[in-house]
């Protein structure tokens, strides 16, 4: 029985809390970068590639998502390099900002509005599948469509319970194949329609007659888009040998690979709507309709097979960063929960529907988080951590605040969200505050929350609230 | 027997952790290559080049 225990805590470096030491460090700048393509490589780039081309021209779409993207990523970001450094997940250095109980709402509520993303990539999966069926002849029934959306999920989740060698190689074989189908899509894009029809595109009617609120918005989008990893950001670089391949691996991995294929998806909708005239993000329908069959055929299959590589690499990370919260839990048991969840809302069938909502609730939510955690680490903490009171040590309690909760991160997060919705209502479109407008939503959150909380950290007696953990620190 | 092996888990993580921490908290102990003032410099160029193209793209 020792021994069991033994193997299950050694498992606990990689699947769980505990600090993995520089000698047990697996990633080069390579791997990481491959890993983290694997998973911001989804079919919902296509459809973010597809929303971008309503609202601006391809000029713009391609600085946006890919500029847009990196200098989000290239800010928020930075504070990985604690990760790399101590070998932790960003969660446990939260603990400092939202004390432990706060830092277990905080995983709850994330959890809860990034997993219908994975139900997202589930639905996608059984729609390819469905669409692959057909170009042999097959009318699959739609009873089956749920069947296949399942299948995803315990797929990806099979993969994730296999552990992280099987993800690296999952995704090193993966992401290369998938990055050229990208240039695959690409090229039948350019070449089934004339090139100035894409390059010289421009959306007919976004339904704004300022013309720097449809491009604001974009750049808002890819914004909200790259800040969505935040909660699961570190768990690739923690297992990162040195600071700058774990900091540029999540800063490329998106900001490069993710980017690029929501530009495939933007020059496929453009390309389907000179075809057919109409918009079309369907990666399945514009290859069925622009590619020859058997081009088509061998793409959607590693298109549809990405879902299923996000959804393995996500469950990891989303279980780690549970497991931060939670040390008691079993890893595997909270990647089948988070397996159940996902199912659950692939049997409710109205996440694509109401996706939106989704969407504009944890858009506001991140901004806040991310800010937060750049302005504990280099701000108010300085990159110093009280490591003994923010693992929950027997007889350190730096970071237990008020019955668990740090009150002032969970204003400055209440406080960060009000600042969003204040400028613009991302459900109706309309700007409140236009000259606030041109720092977008999340930009104006992001560096609101930042000020505000680092006023708190200034602030005599917040600054004692705060900074209880200086006599406790050893690194 | 279930609730011992639970508490024994939790003992072993802890002693685990703790260990771990001494180990990282040791002067002789290796980290990582440092973000250094050049990853730093680098980092602040890519945002700036980022954001002139972004301003720059508004008029496109």
């Amino acid at each position: 029985m020792k021994n069991d225990i033994n193997q299950e805590i050694e498992k606990e470096a990689v699947f769980g809390i505990t600090p993995v030491l520089q000698s047990e460090k697996i990633y080069g700048f390579l791997d990481a970068f491959l890993v983290l393509s694997g998973y911001c490589i989804a079919t919902w780039s296509y459809t973010q590639g597809s929303y971008l081309a309503t609202l601006v021209n391809f000029k713009q779409l391609l600085i946006g998502a890919f500029l847009g993207a990196i200098l989000m990523l290239a800010i928020y970001q930075l504070p990985v390099i604690l990760s790399v450094r101590y070998g932790i997940d960003i969660w446990i250095w939260m603990r400092s900002v939202f004390g432990h109980f706060g830092v277990k709402i905080m995983t709850v509520i994330i959890i809860v509005i990034n997993f219908p993303w994975y139900a997202v990539c589930a639905e996608l999966f059984a729609s390819s599948m469905k669409n692959l069926a057909a170009l042999f002849g097959l009318k699959l029934p739609d009873s089956l469509h749920l069947v296949l959306a399942i299948l995803c999920v315990l797929i990806g989740t099979f993969i994730a319970y296999k552990g992280i060698a099987t993800i690296t190689w999952t995704t090193r074989i993966l992401v290369p194949l998938l990055l050229g189908v990208g240039v695959m899509v690409v090229i039948i894009g350019f070449t089934s329609v004339p090139f100035e029809v894409i390059w010289n595109y421009k959306p007919v009617d976004t339904g704004y007659s300022n013309k720097i609120i449809p491009y604001i918005i974009s750049i808002e989008a890819n914004f909200a888009f790259v800040i969505t990893l935040v909660g699961g950001m570190s768990g690739v670089p923690r297992l990162t040998k040195s600071e700058n391949s774990g900091f540029w691996a999540g800063v490329l991995g998106q900001g490069l690979s993710g980017s690029f294929f929501v530009v495939v998806g933007a020059v496929m909708s453009i390309a389907m709507q000179h075809v057919t005239g109409k918009m079309i993000d369907d990666p399945t329908i514009m290859l069925a309709t622009l590619s020859v069959p058997a081009l088509a055929l061998s793409s959607l299959l590693l298109v549809a097979f990405a879902n299923i590589g996000t959804q393995a690499v996500g469950s990891y990370l989303y279980a780690v960063m549970l497991k931060s919260s939670f040390k008691k839990a079993d890893y595997r048991v909270l990647i089948m929960i988070l397996a159940l969840y996902v199912s659950i809302l692939c049997a409710w069938g109205k996440i694509i529907e109401f996706f939106g909502s989704f969407l504009t609730l944890s858009a506001c939510i991140y901004a806040p988080l991310a800010a937060l955690l750049f302005v504990d680490f280099f701000f108010v903490r300085k990159q110093r951590l009280a490591l003994r009171s923010a693992f929950g040590i027997a007889g350190y309690h730096a970071y237990d605040y008020t019955k668990g909760i740090n009150w002032i991160g969970v204003l400055c997060v209440g406080a960060g969200i009000a600042m969003s919705l204040l400028i613009y209502n991302p459900i109706t479109g309309e700007v409140h505050n236009m000259f606030l407008f041109h720092l977008t939503p999340t930009g104006f959150s992001f560096i609101g929350t930042g000020i505000l909380y680092y006023v708190f950290s200034r602030i005599p007696s917040t600054r004692k609230y705060l900074l209880r953990d200086r006599e406790e620190l050893t690194v | 027997m279930k609730k011992n092996k639970e508490s024994d888990y939790e003992k072993q993580l802890n002693l685990k952790i703790e260990e771990r921490l001494s180990r990282i908290e040791n002067p002789d102990y290796l980290f990582g290559k440092r973000f250094d003032r050049k990853d730093y410099l680098i980092t602040l160029a890519v945002a700036f080049f980022c954001l002139i193209f972004l301003i720059y793209g508004a008029n496109l």
